[in-house]
């Protein structure tokens, strides 16, 4: 037989090589190649073991071992190790992702794209003699055509007047690296864990929340486990309430209340109070004793009243602090101090003493007390107000916060300017909207 | 005694949440099509043909429960489950079938919604336009909530045929007795009329909107005997309509000695026969009959398809995100209601084709399910019993004999 010369590199579709036929050294007949074993923790995965198929009814399925095949692709598959030495093999190697049976024709997350897509085929690169990787997967248009066997057909059809079949829609490959699988059960198992969760830490929870969307009811929870803890509560609170019910309902009561704590309490609050009430009791109850309290206090407050939407865990300081140590405060303390662009003083018995801009609080003398730089009288609402009422103050003063302060003049919590944003944003579907 | 009371009410509460797929899609698939087939069926054999609504029911109620709990289970689409299990080229086939399949149904609607509105005098130019705008409307400013519960009142108007059937004043005595005694005749006619009824009750899209509706409601496995319940009201629901549209045909129609053409036909000549207000019911019947399933059946249609084929979908999406979901769907309104105001376009060619692609259609369509019902690796514990399947296979190769001979007969211009 004449050795055809071969480049070095070559790529190739998992289309092209899957059903081929598989043929013993001697060229006898062996089976049909029916999926593919990749290293799935490698950024652009090795395939390690081919399974094929002895017979269509055949109940096993004979594993080989990578490099299995004196030249892939091509027509006819020859083994390039004895028959005798295959074996039957029942079950995957752990670290193993499988090609058609987990990732061909089955949703996957881009998240280059920030976006669930179909993988319409697996491109392969067969590099330095045999070894063969996964390096894209193809999710355009001319990967049907290819997979419906359309394109030679079309080809000839479109010669005599000059076009070609590809030339139509473009080619879309996706790099394996923004690739997230998402067969359920494969994001659980550890090893893959980690490569998923780095690729998903990369997208805003909004994104994340966005993608939630798409996928069904067994996807979204292995999606969130994937994620470390501040961003899984983050993606929980940008989703809609109706896929919230299905989470929480979905989850693990203890995973739940530890993604619910970790939320800002209004937040959580938020998102129980759209919970029904069986599912909400029992979230409460779950929660650790200090966000209980905090929590169960904000859900007793109305709907669309002020203390149901305020966040209760306020930055504050006594009146006579210096300027100076404000700003020393600010400058170690969390984000969440400078959340409201205003610092609120209160007085031993934390009654509402002024509120001080930080614009304010820049320009004063560092060594003055903070209550030569307050506001002495600022706008404040009560717990029971409603929240239409409360818009209007923000949109009549230009407000970026406002504190709660109950009829004694005890500060219970501050409303930002976003809380405003997304409960106006909430009412956009609401009726009668605001007056 | 308290509790049980409170399990009771539990039950019910569980219920009402999980209640909607089951009966809006048995609702649906009496639509123009069957409304005229029942008519027909009624007004040429009488009471002859009223035994067919148990098998029906049963058939019905198989089928649906499969694909109710295909959703439960599996929380993906069929056309997604499809192209998971089964790869893209039977996927794009199956597809362009249902494609065809349902453009020729969404034009037997907008047909149905010309004709029941020209009873009032209201002509098919003002009709048709507005009833597809109307359509368009619905589904894209509406949320899926706000879209079902318009839907679950369209299926409590179907009561307006029971009301008309009640209203013809039938022989009860001899009502009951032909629905318990089966008659047939071994000629074409009497057989093609039966698979009719059998073939517009029981259609491949319904499959595929019945699994979306339960995966789009989230309904969770524990819930499947509700889901279940749901389905077998619904099926119940649907054939009493067909039972006594029979009947309104039958007691009037028939014994009269009218022949009729079509539904609008019947709605016509029950006027002297059973007075103004049951023909007046006949007609909103149609309407609302037709209105639901053209809501219904395009989008079906553009989102299984797009689900198949991996294609952005959904509602909520911009038109440039999902060019081929809107494309569709639009495409398939606009073509449906053209069909009837465009002059010369060939309506009965595009049926025939239709109900030839739906031939094709239903045996994988039913084929498919039945193998995905019975995949351990996909349904868990919760794959079809022995005697399920026992009954199934039977039912299913009945369904496809009979439709094959559907496609055969009409492809022969017999029917």
């Amino acid at each position: 037989m004449a050795e055809v010369a071969r480049p070095s590199e070559e790529f190739f579709y998992l289309s092209q090589l899957l059903s081929r036929r598989v043929v013993s050294r001697d060229g006898e007949r062996v089976g049909r190649l029916i999926d593919l074993g990749c290293a799935a923790n490698e950024v652009f995965p090795r395939v390690l073991t081919y399974y094929v198929r002895p017979g269509l009814l055949a109940p096993v399925t004979l594993a080989v071992p990578a490099p299995a095949f004196t030249d892939v692709p091509s027509e006819t598959l020859r083994l390039a190790v004895p028959t005798d030495g295959l074996q039957a093999s029942p079950r995957r190697h752990p670290e193993e992702i499988l090609l058609r049976r987990e990732i061909l024709d089955k949703q996957i997350v881009d998240t280059d794209g920030a976006r669930v897509v179909r993988v319409n085929d697996v491109h392969l690169l067969r590099a330095r003699g045999s070894e063969v990787r996964v390096v894209h997967v193809d999710i355009g248009f001319p990967g049907i055509v290819r997979r419906l066997g359309w394109e030679r057909p079309l080809d000839r059809i479109l010669k005599p007047v000059g076009l070609r079949a590809r030339g139509f829609a473009e080619e879309r490959l996706l790099s394996w690296r923004y690739v997230v699988p998402l067969r359920s059960g494969s994001l659980s198992q550890d090893l893959r864990l980690n490569v998923a969760q780095h690729q998903l830490a990369q997208l805003h929870p909004a994104e994340l929340a966005e993608i939630m969307e798409e996928l069904d009811r067994f996807e979204r929870p292995a999606i969130l486990e994937a994620l470390d803890v501040p961003k899984a509560a983050q993606t929980l609170a940008e989703l809609s309430p109706e896929l919230q019910r299905l989470l929480l309902e979905a989850l693990d009561v203890r995973r739940a209340s530890v993604l619910l704590s970790t939320m800002a309490p209004d937040e959580a609050a938020d998102v129980l109070e759209e919970m029904p009430e069986r599912l909400r009791e029992r979230l409460v109850n779950a929660l650790p004793a200090a966000d209980k309290a905090t929590v169960t206090d904000l859900l007793s407050h109305e709907p669309d009243s002020a203390g149901s939407v305020m966040n209760p865990e306020v930055f504050t300081v006594a009146p006579s602090t210096t300027i100076a140590q404000v700003w020393e405060q600010l400058r170690t303390g969390p984000d969440e101090f400078v959340r409201g662009y205003s610092v609120v003083v209160v007085d031993a018995e934390r009654r509402l003493r002024g509120v001080v801009s930080l614009a304010d609080l820049i320009r004063a003398d560092g060594s003055r007390a903070v209550e030569q730089a307050m506001d002495t009288d600022p706008v404040s609402v009560r717990p029971e107000d409603s929240m239409g009422d409360v818009a209007e103050l923000f949109d009549r003063f230009n407000l970026l916060s406002l504190p709660v302060a109950d009829p004694d003049g005890i500060l219970r919590g501050v409303i930002t300017v976003d809380d405003v944003v997304s409960w106006l944003r909430e009412g956009e579907g609401r009726e009668g909207g605001l007056t | 005694m308290r509790q049980w009371f409170e399990g009771r009410w539990r039950r019910l509460v569980v219920l009402a949440a999980v209640v909607g797929p089951g009966i809006i899609t048995a609702n649906v698939d009496n639509d123009a099509g069957g409304i005229t087939t029942y008519s027909l069926a009624g007004a040429i054999y009488g009471y002859r043909l009223l035994w067919t609504v148990i098998p029906v029911a049963f058939a019905l109620f198989v089928v649906q429960e499969m694909s109710s709990r295909l959703g439960v289970v599996t929380g993906k689409g069929l056309a997604d489950l499809m192209r998971e299990e089964f790869g893209v080229k039977a996927t794009f086939y199956l597809m362009v079938a249902l494609l065809l399949t349902n453009l020729g149904n969404t034009m037997a609607e907008f047909a149905g919604l010309a004709a029941a509105l020209e009873i009032i005098h209201v002509p098919r130019l003002v009709s048709v336009p507005i009833g597809a705008v109307l359509v368009w409307w619905l589904v894209t400013w509406g949320t899926y909530r706000a879209v079902e519960k318009v839907f679950l009142m369209a299926s409590a108007f179907y009561v307006s045929y029971v009301i008309s059937g009640i209203m013809a004043k039938p022989d009860w005595g001899n009502v009951l007795a032909s629905t318990v005694t089966p008659s047939f005749d071994m000629n074409l006619t009497f057989v093609v009329m039966v698979v009719g009824i059998v073939g517009t009750t029981i259609a491949p899209w319904m499959q595929f909107y019945q699994q979306a509706a339960v995966v789009e409601k989230g309904i969770p496995t524990r819930n499947l005997r509700e889901a279940r319940l749901d389905v077998a009201i619904g099926s119940l629901m649907a054939v009493l309509v067909v039972w006594f549209i029979l009947i309104a045909c039958g007691a009037t129609l028939h014994k009269a000695g009218i022949p009729i053409r079509n539904a609008a036909d019947a709605a016509h000549a029950l006027v002297p026969l059973a007075g103004q207000y049951a023909a007046l019911l006949f007609g909103f019947g149609l309407l609302n009959a037709s209105l639901f399933a053209a809501a219904i059946l395009p989008l079906s249609t553009a989102y299984s398809v797009c689900e198949g084929m991996g294609w952005e979908r959904g509602i909520d999406k911009k038109l440039q995100e999902a060019p081929w979901f809107y494309g569709i769907y639009t495409a398939l309104i606009t073509l449906g209601a053209a069909a009837i105001l465009v002059p010369g376009v060939p309506l009965l060619k595009v049926l025939y084709l239709s109900q030839v692609a739906n031939g094709i259609l239903l045996p994988a369509v039913l084929v498919f399910m039945l193998i995905l019902a019975n995949r351990r690796d996909i349904m868990g514990e919760h794959v079809n019993s022995r005697t399920f399947n026992a009954v199934a296979w039977v039912l299913v190769g009945s369904l496809i004999v009979m439709t094959l001979f559907l496609s055969v007969a009409t492809l022969l211009g017999r029917a």
